[in-house]
């Protein structure tokens, strides 16, 4: 508990000298009072601060009083840089002339900002009038500093049409006494932003002084004339004419009132032993009228003080009983109440008492100020009302919405926030005050809450997408979103934050992008050569196989100074087939037809493997070509493969046409052993005849010209085989298909009669092939009807061999029908070496068919209505030639 | 005594009718057939010995032989073929009265003979 030490008290004489006490000690008054205070040696010294405060700013008394460069206060850091060179002069000035300190500077707020605050402080004054000390305080001005809204309000009636600037526009006018209780007034209306009422006389033009009342505000002032109210009581102020015990307490309420304007002091049974002249006359009471007990009763056993008189009718009671009971208990006295106005007004103030004890702690008198909150009830209420619908229109958006301070700590979330997410402003915020970022996924928390520190620490603005806790313990994404804000001089004060759930945003994106990573993956990994290219050719896209196949990539071509299509080409094509190549790719591209071509394609290692490009145009909705995809397989084996087989079926063609010749001889031996059979007959007979007795010369001449007709027939076999066998040296010769038919048909007509079948032949006309093999084509003939035959062998009647030729389009189709049992395996008869048959390879049908393919054709197997098998080939018609 | 008769099938009508003339110059009675169905529907009664081709339509030379052994046992029988690959079938190896075209027309004859002779004797 303070004390004060070394009273010397204050003479009765009608004027109050300052009392002797030391700087700390009038500090510390004040500190009781406003929550803090200084104090400082002669030269300036900090020897108290309220250890709180110092607290606040991280500081120390050494620290402030520390002058690094020698001509810069340690204080220096929480004023604002800008203010600090006028504050620091001020201050320089008054350590030498002994004025009052009072300064409006910003000054590091507990936000990490700056805000306005007001410093003051005055001398104290030993006994020969040298200063001993300053004690002073800072206040804040964070408070309504702007309140030109009431000015209006507060001036019209009362207070005429004076102008308050010419009121205070000079000291002059005021008398000299009271200049300081002016000044004082005017600050304090400067730094609690609260109007202040005080009185002073006037110069007036004759010469002579008025009382009048004045009323200052923040930011202009006004003066009423009083003097009627007041003039009555000549002399100035009045003080009990013992202090009594109240010794100190008077000395506080003077140390108060160089700050405030006005003081009290009482004993402790609530009678005034000191009153300040200002606040005596501002209520137009002596100490006697505020002392005279109204009912004759003491005022602490219920009675009514004078001072009562001047508290509006229904805050009295209840500001003596509040005070009553302070008496009575030593609890601090503050109270509200509406204080009578020497113009008849009520005006709202606050007072405060404190209690003054004796070294046994006994109370020894009380000690007191009330100020003018008129405006400060009327702007808080109407702040009050202002923030409540705030509030309520942050707690009723549709968003998370949160703020925290310009540190990052968290300051506040709305309700939806805590509804929404289950998580509440302590929820928000880690041990440390720090920003916990708790209700962001484990997963993305770390990272968020270090790039949300980050901009707090660079005053950037913050946006970040994580997944965010529900209520429900789910959690779905979110937008975050956080500025900055700022003060006049661009200093963050707070940062404000909005949360929008983008979930169904995500999640959707994220499908997406799942699906596009997912077709990547597939066309990366196909095991084929991918690309893609724009609707004129430009190769836009290569699959990582097709990158890794060429060894490399798109732009590796440009800068050729060819298009990247030809770049591509001529670096990747095989040369004898680049130019195929190019006719057929510019001719998709111009016409949008699919691409198809077989070529060989330069690997990386430079070999040329064959490969299978094919591409087709992708298209809009429109039908135009967007783009071209193209695949591009590797078929270097399959070409060898295909190699290797044809190989292998030339060998066995050639091993056919082997049996088919061991066939074909054994047809022509016979073909010619009958006529040779025959002549060799009639020579015997012949022979006989003419050797018989008598010579039967008749007989003879007659076998003769048999035996020449029968070598004759043997001759015409003879040619017809060297017929055959000249035209099978003629490649591909021109001629009808019709003798091509009826020839097989001959080549098998005596196996075909041996075994009891019929051969069936029909067929049109003037059939003009396009030049083929005709031998070939026989063999296939003879192949097919001999297949016919074998497949009859097994039933014993209708064994009919058909034979048709006639025209489909451009093409001939040859049809050779049996009427066996069918075939068992329509897929498997054309392979190779696929046989049912208990003699021969199984490679008469796919020697046929590589034959027939060869000439442009098709062969495949039906089957035949009513039974057996159909075997039909196709061959290309040379149609100029057709009739 | 009357001639021997010799009935012949062929379907090739040059080497039946040269057949016919090799017999009756060697003064047997030959009756032609150019089929083994024609020779059947005719009888083999007063057949003393039959010559046929083996490779024919409908009944070929194995059949015809078999269904004349059936009727007459005893009746000799010459198979001739132009195919030597059916010649070489195993049918057909061993067997006696087996000739190949073309062949000597005197060892036909002697053959015949020696056929009737031993059916004489």
């Amino acid at each position: 508990m303070s004390k004060f030490a070394g009273t010397s008290g204050v003479d009765g004489g009608g004027s109050a000298r300052s009392p002797d006490i030391d700087a700390v000690q009038a500090a510390k008054v004040v500190e009781r009072v406003t929550g803090n205070a200084w104090a400082t040696d002669a030269d300036g010294n900090f020897i108290y601060v309220t250890p709180a405060a110092l607290a606040f700013f991280g500081t120390s008394l050494e620290s402030l009083n520390s002058q690094p460069d020698g001509n810069t206060f340690g204080w220096r850091r929480v004023i604002h840089p800008e203010d600090y060179d006028a504050a620091a002069a001020a201050w320089r000035r008054c350590l030498q002339t002994g004025e009052h300190y009072n300064v409006e500077h910003r000054m590091l707020r507990a936000t990490g900002s700056y805000g306005w605050a007001r410093s003051t402080g005055q001398p104290i004054h030993d006994a020969a009038g040298t200063i001993t000390g300053w004690y002073g305080t800072v206040i804040d001005m964070a408070l309504p500093s702007r309140i030109g809204e009431y000015r209006a309000k507060d001036i019209d009636d009362q207070l005429a049409d004076r102008s308050a600037q010419d009121a205070l526009k000079s000291m002059d006018a005021v008398h000299p006494h009271d200049r300081s209780t002016v000044e004082q007034a005017a600050a304090r209306a400067f730094f609690h932003g609260i109007p202040q009422i005080s009185s002073y006389r006037q110069l007036q033009s004759d010469g002579s002084y008025r009382w009048v009342e004045f009323r200052v505000e923040p930011d202009y002032s006004i003066s009423v004339d009083v003097d009627p109210a007041v003039a009555r009581q000549d002399e100035p102020w009045t003080m009990a004419s013992s202090f009594g015990e109240t010794g100190d307490a008077v000395q506080a309420a003077l140390a108060i009132e160089k700050l405030y304007g006005g003081a009290w002091a009482i004993d402790t049974t609530g009678q005034f032993t000191y009153a300040t002249p200002t606040a005596q006359t501002s209520i137009a009471m002596t100490l006697e009228d505020l002392n005279v007990l109204l009912d004759g009763k003491p005022f602490l056993e219920g009675g009514r003080q004078g001072w009562q008189r001047g508290t509006h009718p229904d805050d009295s009671e209840r500001a003596g009983e509040t005070l009553r009971r302070a008496l009575k208990t030593g609890e601090h006295w503050n109270v509200e109440y509406r204080v009578l106005r020497a113009n008849g007004a009520y005006v709202w103030h606050r007072a405060a008492a404190r209690p003054t004890r004796d070294e046994q702690g006994r109370i020894t008198g009380w000690f007191g100020t009330a100020l003018d909150i008129d405006v400060y009830k009327r702007t808080e209420a109407a702040l009050r009302e202002r923030e409540r619908q705030l509030q309520q229109l942050i707690d009723t958006v549709p968003a998370l919405i949160w703020s925290t301070m310009a540190d990052g700590t968290p300051a506040f979330v709305n309700k939806r926030f805590t509804e929404v997410t289950g998580a509440t402003l302590e929820d928000m915020t880690a041990p440390d005050g720090s920003p916990s970022l708790g209700v962001v996924h484990p997963d993305d928390r770390v990272a968020a809450r270090e790039a949300f520190l980050h901009s707090v620490r660079a005053g950037a603005p913050y946006i970040r997408r994580y997944r965010q806790q529900r209520a429900g313990g789910s959690y779905r994404w979110t937008e975050t979103r956080a500025e900055p804000s700022r003060d006049e001089a661009g200093a963050i004060v707070q940062w404000y934050g909005l949360s929008s759930d983008i979930h169904d945003l995500i999640t959707t994106q994220e499908a997406l992008r799942e699906s596009e990573q997912h077709l990547q993956q597939l066309v990366e990994t196909l095991p084929a050569l991918i690309y893609c290219a724009l609707p004129n050719g430009k190769p836009i896209y290569r699959s990582q196989r097709l990158r890794q196949y060429l060894g490399f990539n798109l732009e590796d071509t440009d800068g050729l100074g060819k298009s990247r299509l030809d770049g591509t080409l001529d670096a990747v094509i095989h040369p004898d087939d680049l130019a195929v190549v190019k006719e057929r790719y510019a001719h998709s591209l111009a016409t949008g037809e699919p691409y198809l071509l077989r070529h060989r394609l330069r690997r990386f290692d430079g070999v040329y493997r064959w490969v299978e490009t094919r591409a087709s145009a992708m298209r809009n909705g429109d039908g135009e070509i967007v783009q071209w995809n193209g695949i591009c397989l590797d078929i270097e084996d399959q070409v060898h493969a295909q190699e290797e087989l044809n190989r292998a079926q030339g060998n066995l063609a050639r091993a056919n046409q082997a049996a088919s010749l061991a066939e074909l001889s054994a047809s022509i031996a016979h073909e010619v052993n009958q006529p040779l059979s025959a002549v060799m007959n009639y020579s015997s007979a012949c022979q006989r005849w003419l050797t018989a007795e008598p010579p039967n010369i008749e007989r003879a001449q007659k076998t003769l010209e048999r035996i020449v007709h029968s070598a004759n027939s043997a001759a015409a076999v003879v040619s017809r085989i060297r017929a055959l066998f000249k035209q099978s040296t003629d490649k591909r010769d021109s001629i009808e298909l019709g003798p091509v038919v009826r020839e097989a048909r001959d080549l098998l007509a005596e196996e075909a009669g041996r075994r009891r079948i019929r051969m069936d032949i029909e067929g049109e006309s003037g059939l003009q092939l396009v030049p083929f093999d005709r031998v070939q084509i026989q063999q296939v003939m003879v192949n097919l009807m001999r297949n016919g035959i074998d497949a009859m062998s097994s039933v014993s009647n209708d064994r009919v061999l058909q034979i048709r030729a006639f025209r489909a389009d451009d093409m001939v189709r040859i049809e050779v029908r049996d009427r066996g049992r069918g075939i068992q395996f329509p897929d498997k008869i054309f392979e190779p070496f696929f046989t049912t048959k208990d003699e021969g390879m199984g490679m008469g049908l796919a020697i046929s068919r590589s034959i027939v393919e060869s000439h442009g054709g098709q062969l495949w197997a039906e089957k035949n209505e009513p039974r057996g098998a159909k075997f039909v080939f196709t061959l290309p018609l040379d149609v100029a030639k057709m009739p | 005594m009357h001639k021997a008769v010799v009935a012949i099938v062929d379907d090739d009508p040059d080497v039946l009718a040269s057949l016919v003339e090799l017999l009756e110059s060697a003064g047997f009675a030959a009756c032609s057939f150019t089929s083994g169905e024609a020779l059947l529907s005719s009888g083999l009664k007063g057949v003393d010995v039959l010559i046929t081709d083996i490779g024919m339509p409908g009944a070929d030379g194995f059949e015809l032989r078999d269904l004349a052994r059936r009727e007459n046992p005893q009746l000799p029988v010459f198979l001739i073929t132009g195919r030597h690959e059916i010649a070489d079938q195993d049918r057909a190896r061993g067997i006696r009265g087996f000739l190949r075209k073309p062949f000597d027309g005197h060892a036909l004859l002697a053959a015949v003979r020696d056929a009737l002779g031993d059916r004489k004797s």
